[in-house]
């Protein structure tokens, strides 16, 4: 690891504070003699130290110093000669350009006012902290923690986190956040009425315009914890917590009654999460052992989501295919997230002074995964009846849940850990690490047998083939791992260590049943002319896979092959090669610079999949440079490149057509066939630096930029409409995820009196976004000639800003 | 759907405010015996074992005695703590004949936890206390195996929460980490640079049963804690959402929304190219591009907004019978 400004710091410091306070480094005299004056504190020189990494942006001092009292100073301690310590601030914020955009917000409300507190009590049998953030805010968060030192503590902690998705977003759709979406029947109705798709997209924009609402879509956290620990019995440890986590609010979500009828909804988000962990350590010189639960309980109190369909008023008993006002249902509905729990006992334990310094860890935990949520009916649709084809099933009402092959799901799903480690040395220079993993995921959950299903509520699906199912695969797996690595101390210095590690991996329902990898690892940790150090490692890794079996899915439930690309081969389940180059420098020539640079490289090729994912490859560079100008300024600069290319290849195909891999074109080579090439690159800069100017005014300034670039490059063989599915030379897309984020901040703090500080900060930050998906952005979109009122959004994709923030905090220290 | 569990009922408000209490309580009886030991402040009486009287140390490095005292290891009614036990000398090593030999640099031959003293040395003494609860996998870890010392994260004397070298696990990480400082600012991320999650969060750094110390029995366990609604089991699993959450997202920040590795349609035309629109090759045709045509103005459905998610919604897993193909 790197030195760190932390020690920069820390001379800094100390050329900040009073002359006596120097002085009193005296040698030792032999008797122990009154401790020395403490350094001007709470508000004096120690907290203007450079006492923080200036972190270009991300980190909570810099970014939120704007919003949030909880500025580095609250790191600084009080006064030796008290025992308690409290800081109040107030900030007042000003705001420009702020806008719109739920992006600048996301995580975070930007107020107009803003107050914190932290209080600290310590003496030699009890202590206690108190931190308040953003207490007026949305994103505020209170921890409370008390105690005696080693035999209890206590924690009661309150956060609640803001997600906005979008604001001003519109919608036809009342009810937001209920479990009911309803439209104005006579929207429905006019849509419905509709001549032609022209016409369709007309009515649709005019309702959007003229009869959509304005909402923000978003939710939020409330998390409540409280947590007891204590020491009292020795060598033994016991901890309990428990906490509660309310999330209410809406995400946008899409919702279709076919292939060309899509509306997006907000998705209604009323969960409750209740969880308790319990624990009971002991632990000794040679032996520690560990017991602990964990019990999650998640409830839903939306069961189900009913949305309108805006083209229909009536229901029907087909699909729309091209004409969305023509057929469909008048509603939909979905069956949202189903409460469960779930629960885990582990135990975890270690066994040292073996022979050879040995010790043996191991881990093993159960696990339990329990649903049993009450089914809905095939479908809302009242026209729907289904007429299944094996002919002992009569045609039955698929609204009603009775036609279900049962009321209940009664999933089940059983997990078991045991991770075995054991160290040896022997010898004083080397080390040997030998480890195995074994994970389980069992699924209980019964197969369930349907006749068919009703897709996307429009329609009835029944098996293509005569005498097939539909039922549920209770897919599972089961991972191995086992290895060793050996590693040799060079000197007191360095390190060289290779490994070798065996993955085994058996699905069930899957493509392939079972899968190993071997894994190659060396790496070399060393450090160089003492103030440098080098880390390095490289990996290979083979993976092999059984025979592919691109039809089981369907089999399984008494289905042809079709409609399967049957030369795909799925990347999870792929044969691969992997390398994986990492390789990190760090120095420190002079006790005020430290230099760091980083280079990542790896790659992925699936060499025997024809189609899907063929191979990726990413580059990651990075560097960042910290000085220590004096003692009274710091600066620090980083920069870093990511670059990633994935490789992938299609076919374009449907049945009896060009491209159709069973009747046509039944090689890998077929001119309906496309590939991909993706595309992006990541450069980020930081830049700060942070200044002591006078013993009572500290100024900052960090600056981050973070540039996105995305491609797509597609390419095909150009045949013609009789032996090409997609007979047209396709154009790339030079702007995917092409997104600027930029943020600089300045703030000065002065201190007013040994009680009294004032800080001045301003912030700019900018976003922007430019992709295929937002460019040309409607909220109802049309083809060319005027068609294709296939779709109606909310306008809920990210959206620029522009934001400038001026903000002036006041913080009292007693 | 929306079975409310049968276990713990109540009223929780209730139940934490009496917790709180007991809470409270015990804190307070805790104090009173405290209260009686301390003289508020001040350095304790050496202790039995110490060679050299702590005070004597603070004439010279008052500065790191100051942030011992406030620390936990300065509080000399826990036990195991250094104040408790041999102070100074606990840590560093017996300070005898550095004090005879007049003190300075070098002197004495204590231990001093620079870059140059070997990391297993510098490991010890932290280990001799701290070698359970979270730390009770850290042999054979991944840090222990690339000689990480537990100074290079945490400065004992002088750090922030939990004595970290740095303010913020982010800012710590990230100095060796440095590939994944860019991906924290990101476009979509986790609210890691808005303070609201850490690293810790997912990440024990000093040693689990999982890969890349991911602090749980799986990758998926982990992201259950906070996303419990994608936990299930569900009716209809999506197989590879089911063995790995990262199989789709990258939770240190990506530049395409919620977190996804790859740009939609083609993230899950990696794995469904089935007859029909699944298969399509979901592009402009080139004279459409020329003319300025957006994918708005094109038959694409399974192009534009957010792609196959526009209808594929329940995408973790579906428990409504016809969810076959997540569209319910």
């Amino acid at each position: 690891m790197r030195p760190t400004l932390g020690r920069l710091a820390m001379a800094a410091c100390v050329g900040l504070w009073p002359a006596s306070a120097v002085e009193a480094q005296e040698p030792a005299s032999a008797e122990p003699s009154p401790p020395p004056s403490a350094p001007a504190t709470s508000s004096g020189g120690a907290e203007v130290g450079l006492d923080f990494w200036p972190d270009a942006g991300f980190g909570r001092p810099r970014l939120e110093g704007v919003y949030s009292p909880v500025v580095p100073d609250f790191d600084a301690r009080p006064a030796p000669t008290r025992p308690w310590a409290l800081h109040v601030s107030l900030s007042g914020l000003a705001e420009d350009g702020v806008g719109d955009s739920a992006k600048l917000e996301e995580y975070r409300e930007i107020g107009a006012w803003d107050a914190g507190l932290r209080f600290r009590h310590r003496t030699e049998g009890f202590f206690a902290d108190v931190v308040g953030r953003n207490l007026p805010l949305a994103h505020r968060d209170l921890v409370i923690e008390a105690g005696r030192p080693g035999v209890l503590k206590g924690r009661l902690s309150y956060d609640q986190i803001p997600h906005n998705y979008a604001f001003g977003a519109r919608t036809l759709h009342t009810g937001s956040g209920s479990g009911r979406l309803s439209i104005d029947d006579a929207v429905q109705a006019r849509l419905q009425a509709s001549a032609s798709a022209a016409d369709a997209t007309t009515r649709a924009r005019g309702a959007v315009a003229e009869e959509s609402f304005a909402l923000d879509v978003g939710h939020t956290r409330k998390k409540a914890a409280l947590a007891l620990g204590s020491r009292a019995l020795g060598p033994v440890e016991v901890e309990l917590e428990v906490a509660r986590e309310l999330r209410r609010g809406t995400r946008p979500t899409g919702g279709s009654f076919g292939l060309a009828n899509t509306v997006e909804i907000p998705w209604p988000i009323d969960y409750e999460t209740r969880e308790v962990r319990g624990g009971v350590e002991y632990a000794a010189p040679r032996l520690s052992a560990a017991l602990g639960y964990t019990g999650s309980w998640f409830s839903n109190e939306i069961d189900a989501l009913r949305f309108d369909n805006p083209w229909r008023i009536t229901d029907s008993s087909t699909r729309a295919a091209a004409s969305n006002f023509a057929a469909g249902p008048s509603s939909g509905q979905f069956d949202l997230a189903p409460g469960n729990e779930a629960h885990t006992l582990g135990l975890t334990a270690a066994l040292g002074r073996l022979p050879w310094k040995g010790r043996l860890s191991v881990a093993a935990s159960r696990g339990w995964m329990r649903q049993d949520d009450t089914l809905l009916p095939y479908t809302v649709n009242t026209a729907v009846v289904p007429v299944p084809p094996p002919a002992p099933v009569p045609p039955f009402d698929a609204t009603d849940p009775a036609n279900l092959p049962a009321s209940r799901v009664d999933a089940r799903m059983d997990t078991a850990l045991l991770n075995l480690r054991l160290q040896l040395q022997p010898a004083s220079a080397v080390r040997v690490v030998a480890h195995y993993r074994y994970y389980d995921l069992d699924n209980r959950t019964r197969a369930l047998v349907f006749p068919g299903f009703v897709r996307e509520d429009a329609e009835w699906r029944a098996p293509d083939t005569p005498g097939a199912i539909f039922t549920n695969l209770p897919v599972a797996h089961t991972r191995r791992d086992a290895g060793v690595e050996g590693s040799v101390d060079l000197s007191s210095a360095g390190r060289l260590s290779l490994g070798y590690t065996r993955r085994e991996l058996d699905r069930e329902f899957r493509e392939v049943a079972r899968m190993d990898e071997d894994r190659l690892r060396a790496a070399l940790d060393a450090r160089l002319l003492g103030w440098a150090e080098l880390r390095a490692s490289y990996e290979h890794a083979r993976r092999d896979a059984s025979d592919y079996d691109f039809s089981q899915h369907h089999r399984r439930q008494g289905e042809a092959e079709f409609p399967v690309l049957p030369f795909l081969v799925k990347w999870d389940e792929a044969d691969r090669e992997q390398d994986r180059v990492q390789v990190l420098a760090t120095a420190s020539p002079a006790e005020a610079l430290v230099l760091s640079a980083s280079l990542t490289h790896g790659r992925n090729d699936y060499d025997r999949s024809p189609f899907g994912l063929l191979g990726d490859r990413f580059t990651v560079y990075a560097g960042d440079a910290a000085y220590a100008l004096g003692e009274r300024l710091s600066v620090q600069g980083s920069y870093s490149r990511e670059e990633y290319r994935y490789d992938q290849a299609g076919r374009s195909w449907s049945g009896g057509r060009p491209g159709d891999p069973y009747l046509v074109d039944t090689t890998p080579e077929s001119l309906s066939n496309w590939q991909a090439r993706e595309e992006s690159s990541t450069d980020t800069i930081g830049a700060g630096l942070l200044a002591a100017v006078t013993d009572r005014v500290r100024a900052g300034l960090a600056f981050s930029y973070s540039r996105s670039d995305g491609s797509i490059a597609y390419a095909s063989p150009l045949g013609t409409a009789a032996t090409d599915a997609n007979a047209f030379v396709p154009a790339s897309f030079p702007e995917v995820d092409d997104i600027r984020f930029r943020h600089f901040q300045a703030d000065v703090e002065y201190r007013l009196g040994p009680r009294l500080t004032a800080s001045l900060a301003y912030v700019w930050e900018a976003y922007d976004i430019a992709d295929f998906n937002t460019k040309g952005f409607v909220f109802v979109p049309a083809s060319t000639d005027g068609a294709f009122a296939s779709a109606i959004f909310m306008g809920t994709l990210p959206r620029a800003y522009n934001a400038h923030l001026v903000s002036l905090t006041l913080r009292l220290d007693l | 759907m929306g079975a409310r569990p049968v276990c713990l009922p109540g009223r929780w408000q209730h139940r934490l405010l009496a917790c709180a209490l007991v809470l409270a309580g015990a804190v307070l009886l805790a104090t009173r015996s405290g209260r009686a030991a301390s003289a508020e402040g001040q350095p304790a009486a050496p202790a039995p074992s110490a060679t050299v009287d702590a005070r004597l140390c603070q004439q010279c490095h008052w500065d790191k005695f100051q942030s011992y005292l406030e620390s936990a290891h300065g509080r000399s009614g826990d036990a195991p703590s250094p104040a408790a036990q041999a102070q100074c000398e606990s840590c560093h090593g017996t300070a005898e004949r550095h004090v005879q030999g007049g003190g300075g640099r070098g002197v004495g031959a204590l231990l001093t936890f620079a870059k140059q003293t070997p990391v297993a040395q510098r490991n010890a003494p932290c280990l001799t206390c701290h070698e359970r609860g979270q730390v009770a996998l850290w042999h054979g870890s991944a840090h222990d195996s690339r000689k990480v010392a537990c100074t290079d994260c945490h400065a004992v004397h002088g750090g922030h929460a939990k004595l970290l070298a740095q303010p913020t696990e982010p800012q710590l990480c990230t100095q060796c980490h440095l590939p994944v400082r860019g991906a924290l600012l990101k476009s979509s991320h986790h609210p890691i640079r808005e303070g609201k999650l850490a690293c810790t969060s997912c990440h024990n750094p000093h040693g689990t049963a999982t890969e890349k110390l991911v602090s749980a029995a799986s990758v998926n366990d982990k992201c259950y804690e906070c996303h419990a609604e994608t936990r299930g089991p569900f009716l209809f699993e999506h197989p590879p959402v089911r063995e790995s959450c990262l199989n789709c997202h990258d939770p240190h920040g990506s530049s395409h929304e919620y977190l996804l590795v790859a740009k939609r349609p083609l993230l899950c035309q990696r794995c469904h190219q089935n007859a029909g629109h699944s298969s399509a090759l979901l592009a402009r045709t080139a004279p459409d591009a020329a003319a300025g045509l957006t994918v708005y103005q094109l038959r694409a459905p399974a192009l534009v907004y957010r792609a196959c998610n526009n209808c594929h919604v329940q995408i973790h897993g579906s428990n409504h019978p016809s969810g076959k193909f997540w569209h319910r």
